[in-house]
């Protein structure tokens, strides 16, 4: 099987055949990127298209010295934000609708939260997220990325793609423990004081 | 370094979430996994941590479709939009406009006052 590196040498000397070959590599992967952060599939699918498209327009501009995935996500998050920019404004409303997200949890409740309301709270909260950080935590966990790669794709340093990663998880972490402690324990003081431990909002 | 974190631990969060990602020095790694043996309060936050990611793991609902045909289909659509652009490095030598001339603006302005003013003008002030 032919590395991305050599196909892309092919469809640069005329090989047109050659991206069709990337496109079945790589469009699964686009595809489930760009539904990450769009939540909606015809728009995805778009975003899949045109950052092909552009990839295939600018591949001229590919000097190979990150990995031609990561260069490929680089172009759909600028894609999906363009998108989201041009059809909702500059105020892009947000992906949940938060009245169908349980927050909190009957305390005289005989177990804790429920698994599937667990999920639903963590999905809430990383769209809650700063873009910045929500992107990174994206591409780290849900795509299994080095952090090398994410500020490649992210067009940051090293350490910033670290920072951003770091603060999103440890806001994830601090909502969790506000809300179990809520649930759980049910002790007012106990959740204020939780709270106040939470990483503050930083979009690095 | 050490520094005694407020959960009563040794190390704080951040160390504990470079050592989960894998993002520190194999020597203090080794360190850390001796002084995990020893502080039940870093062993809580460092399972903590992993809670939390295993749980942002498993929140991931975004299913893709199944059917082959839906990609191949996929796939078509972008080759069929690909066949109409050229691509950049098809553009040839012969296509570019003959004696192409670039200028600044300065050396518009004199090359249009020496044509006024100075009918014959000599190569060397011209300018690219």
């Amino acid at each position: 099987m032919k590395s991305d590196i050599e196909l892309i040498s092919e469809v640069k000397a005329g090989n047109r055949k050659s991206f069709s070959e990337l496109v079945q590599r790589h469009q699964r992967a686009l595809l489930r990127l760009s539904l990450r952060f769009t939540k909606e599939q015809a728009l995805a699918e778009d975003i899949v298209q045109e950052s092909f498209i552009k990839a295939y327009q600018k591949l001229h501009l590919f000097e190979g010295r990150s990995s031609f995935k990561s260069w490929l996500y680089q172009i759909a998050l600028n894609t999906a934000r363009n998108k989201y920019r041009n059809r909702f404004g500059e105020n892009a409303p947000e992906t949940v609708n938060y009245e169908d997200v349980p927050l909190g949890v009957d305390p005289g409740a005989e177990t804790g939260m429920l698994r599937a309301d667990m999920r639903k709270f963590i999905r809430a909260e990383v769209d809650r997220l700063p873009e910045r950080q929500r992107i990174a935590l994206t591409l780290r966990i849900f795509e299994d990325l080095s952090f090398k790669e994410i500020a490649e794709i992210m067009q940051c340093p090293y350490d910033t793609a670290k920072a951003n990663y770091r603060h999103a998880l440890l806001k994830l972490k601090a909502r969790i423990e506000a809300l179990e402690l809520n649930d759980g324990m049910g002790s007012e003081m106990g959740w204020i004081e939780n709270l106040s431990k939470a990483v503050p909002e930083v979009d690095v | 370094m050490s520094q005694v974190s407020m959960w009563g631990g040794l190390y704080d969060e951040n160390w504990w979430l470079e050592y989960l990602e894998g993002e520190l020095e194999p020597s203090l790694k080794e360190d850390l996994k001796i002084l995990l043996k020893n502080s039940p309060a870093d062993r809580n936050c460092l399972n903590q941590l992993e809670r939390v990611k295993n749980l942002v793991k498993e929140s991931d609902e975004e299913a893709l479709p199944e059917d082959g045909r839906y990609y191949d289909d996929l796939h078509d659509r972008i080759i069929a939009a690909i066949e109409e652009e050229p691509l950049a490095s098809e553009e040839k030598e012969e296509d570019k406009p003959v004696n192409e001339v670039k200028r600044s603006w300065t050396a518009s302005v004199w090359c249009a006052f020496a044509r006024r003013w100075m009918p014959v003008q000599p190569r060397k002030f011209d300018f690219y």
